[in-house]
């Protein structure tokens, strides 16, 4: 008797000491996100309801002597207490990662420069300051902005292109008029060859763009949608005792996403930079008027992977592009393919290219392996990657 | 009791503390030569060394928060008469250990571990597949036309990456010279071929309908669009092998060691020991090998040589015809044609996409089987590859 009394006051301290971090998360969430108040009055209503059924069960049991109810009773209590550990976990990383800045990414993990996207981010987020949350958007939109200067610089050399090919004279010379022999030849013609890889080009670079612009709405999903809607359900799911696998894996879903994909997202800001290294500094020409946006994001402390060349400038060969025979001072040429040479052009593209879609998929390698893993530790695996198929 | 218990087994604690013994007696006993390979493996372990020390403290951290969570599910596992908990709390336990013996002894397993006397640790299995001493690959972007594995060359770097790096340079200058010259090749006949000659109003000539000068054009265009689909694959390999050259020792296994500790980050943890190991040790290995300009030398050499000449056997003449393809050095003019663009991009095309393609399966392989054994997850590692495939 002695024995079931101390194992019952054992449980209790227990209890105790897992729901004290779950006040102190709630007193201390620093995210200032007002829909978090009734996420942890939810999850407090839903873990208190089910203590408070547990008890009843339990009372049941004893007044009708039904050891059926007792050991089911017994059961939840133990499922209970492990829901409420979850969920004080996740508010714990969750206030964790609110107050964990990109810099501190750096210190933490021994990396090298910090990116310049977030040095040099506005006041009062410059030298690192961004949180996670803040971090991985900054990345994100940065390299969107790049992706697309670079469809648009693609974009306008492929105008040109088609415009220079599709030039064409007719060459009427001499007594040609009483004759009606002439002649037309299309000057530029050869230039169809740069048309063609311009062509390929941007499809490479739109490809690019959608991947990070997909990305860039998944994450304005997850920061709103996914915490708003999932993370309450997941944790009255998992409350619920026939719910309660289900519950586990929603919670391994939102864990994934929320809490990993964005820390994956500041990884890669780091290790962008150090992609650039083989093409150097690479010109990509400015032909949005917006000066190159999101250049940044290939740049830290010691590399500057893009530079942006005003589309006045050399090498982008400012508008000399359109003086074709007949229509400005000479005939131009435009030999150079954006922003100079074939070797130049794809190296930016790929570079784009992988930033926006190699990384993005190696996260999402981990984000698969660390949700399907956490969902059979909370009682039900999930198959994010046929998820993902499915989506 | 317990403890009683286990003292009158006192074998295992001697076998134990022989082999820390062993492991920390490599470090002093290993040697301090001045070869090339040597400096790498010395470059590299420092650059480790450095990198898992700012790790340590979170590994360390890691380690405890583990065991201390252990033990707490043990006492809830005692506090509930749980045989299934308490055993769950052992089986992390042993697996806490094994991470962390991972941890302390990442620095032998990678640079110094041996058995039996001779070396069997991770650049230990590159230097003697592919030669501790001079060892070289034909490669025109580099300065004397070989690259030498382990001294290394800017901007490729040292080491197997730093020669493949090389060898996808040499391609990336043969293209974009193959490029250029049919480019310009194909100008001028693309613009006779645009000439239309008019009489009373009437195309009586048109330069396309010269089946010859309008083969040549489409075979240009053909080409061009071949070059820029090996360049892209060649920019993104060079790219990749950047990443790789990077991140692998620094990020991956440091990363993956601590991941491995968490029950819940196991198997990404055991998947990026495995990749990191996998594709800084058994790919860029994998990729000389396959490749037939390769020649290893072992430290000592039987006789004193040159940088450079140092071809013995029929392997020599093997060296000699491979290094053909790569006779266009970086914005060096040849009189390529259409017709020798043709033959460039074949080759190309097999040096591009099939070494490494046969590299990589190996490693995906030696993936494969190595991540299971660290209690990673390979799955999603395997349908990525497969739906890229």
């Amino acid at each position: 008797m002695d024995a079931s009394k101390n194992r019952i006051a054992l449980f209790a301290l227990l209890s105790l000491a897992c729901v004290s971090p779950l006040v102190s998360a709630v007193t201390s969430f620093a995210c200032s996100e007002t829909e978090f108040n009734d996420t942890i009055m939810l999850c407090g209503i839903a873990t208190l309801s089910m203590f408070l059924l547990i008890a009843l069960t339990y009372m049941f049991g004893e007044t009708m002597q039904s050891p059926r109810m007792l050991t089911w009773a017994k059961t939840e209590a133990v499922q209970a207490f492990a829901s409420l550990v979850i969920a004080s976990v996740i508010l714990f990383a969750l206030f964790t990662m609110c107050n964990f800045q990109v810099g501190e990414v750096q210190s933490v993990f021994g990396l090298g420069a910090m990116p310049k996207i977030y040095q040099d981010a506005p006041s009062p987020y410059d030298g690192g300051k961004d949180t996670i949350y803040n971090g991985a958007m900054r990345y994100t939109e940065n390299l969107a902005a790049i992706a697309l200067a670079n469809v648009n610089s693609l974009r306008y050399d492929l105008g040109a292109y088609e415009i220079r090919t599709s030039y064409n004279t007719f060459e009427c010379s001499g007594i040609c008029i009483f004759s009606l022999a002439s002649t037309s030849v299309s000057y530029f013609g050869g230039e169809s060859m740069n048309l063609a890889i311009t062509n390929n080009l941007l499809g490479i670079a739109t490809v690019a763009y959608l991947s990070t612009i997909f990305q860039f709405f998944t994450l304005s999903y997850i920061y709103n949608g996914l915490f708003l809607i999932f993370l309450p359900l997941a944790i009255v799911m998992r409350s619920i005792p026939f719910m309660r696998h289900f519950g586990g894996a929603l919670i391994a879903i939102f864990v994934a996403l929320y809490l990993l994909y964005p820390l994956m997202l500041v990884a890669d800001a780091y290790i962008a930079p150090g992609l650039t290294a083989h093409s150097g500094s690479v010109t990509l020409c400015e032909r949005d008027a917006r000066a190159c946006a999101g250049k940044d994001v290939f740049s830290s402390g010691t590399i500057t992977g893009i530079t942006c060349g005003l589309a006045t400038q050399d090498p982008c060969l400012g508008f000399n592009e359109w003086e074709i025979e007949g229509r400005g001072t000479g005939r131009a040429s435009m030999v150079s393919l954006h922003p100079n040479t074939l070797g130049r052009a794809i190296g930016i593209n790929v570079l784009i290219f992988i930033a926006a879609i190699f990384l993005p998929a190696i996260n999402f390698i981990v984000i698969a392996a660390f949700g399907r893993e956490l969902s059979r530790f909370l009682g039900e695996e999930a198959d994010l990657s046929r998820l993902g198929q499915m989506v | 009791m317990g403890i009683e218990k286990h003292f009158k087994r006192p074998n295992g604690y001697i076998l134990l503390l022989a082999a820390f013994a062993i492991v920390l007696l490599v470090s002093i006993l290993s040697g301090t030569g001045n070869s090339y390979f040597e400096g790498y493996l010395a470059n590299q372990k420092t650059a480790f060394d450095n990198r898992l020390g700012s790790w340590w403290f979170m590994a360390i951290s890691a380690l405890l928060i583990c065991i201390f969570f252990n033990v707490l599910v043990y006492m809830l596992g005692f506090a509930l008469e749980s045989q299934e908990v308490k055993n769950y709390a052992k089986a992390e336990f042993l697996q806490v250990s094994a991470s962390s013996l991972m941890i302390f002894f990442a620095v032998a397993l990678i640079f110094e571990v041996t058995s039996g006397g001779s070396p069997v640790s991770g650049f230990d299995f590159m230097g003697d597949i592919i030669g501790n001493g001079a060892s070289s690959i034909s490669c025109a972007a580099a300065q004397s036309g070989r690259f030498f594995i382990w001294k290394g060359e800017n901007p490729f770097g040292q080491g197997p990456i730093g020669a493949f790096k090389c060898k996808l340079q040499e391609k990336i200058n043969a293209l974009d010279n193959a490029y250029e010259q049919v480019e310009r090749a194909n100008r001028p006949i693309e613009q006779l071929t645009s000439i239309v000659y008019y009489v009373l109003g009437v195309p009586v000539y048109s330069g396309d309908w010269d089946l010859g000068m309008h083969k040549r054009v489409e075979e240009a265009h053909l080409l061009s669009s071949k070059i820029v689909d090996l360049q892209v694959s060649l920019h993104a390999q060079f790219v990749l092998a950047e990443y790789i050259q990077k991140n692998m020792l620094s990020i991956f296994l440091p990363f993956g060691l601590v991941l491995r500790i968490f029950p819940i980050t196991r198997g990404v943890g055991g998947l990026f020991i495995a990749i990191g190991v996998g594709f800084f040790f058994v790919w860029p290995t994998f990729f000389l090998l396959s490749d037939p300009s390769f020649v290893s030398v072992n430290n000592p050499p039987s006789q004193a040589r040159q940088d450079g000449v140092c071809f013995t056997g029929f392997r020599g003449s093997a060296v000699v015809l491979a290094g053909v393809v790569a006779t266009a050095g970086a914005g060096e003019q040849s009189d390529l044609a259409i017709a020798q663009g043709k033959d460039l991009v074949y080759q190309m095309t097999i040096a591009t996409l099939f070494y490494p393609f046969v590299a990589l399966v190996l490693t995906l392989i030696f993936i494969r089987a190595m991540t299971p054994l660290l209690g990673g997850d390979m799955g999603e590692l395997m349908k990525m590859v497969s739906r890229l495939g």
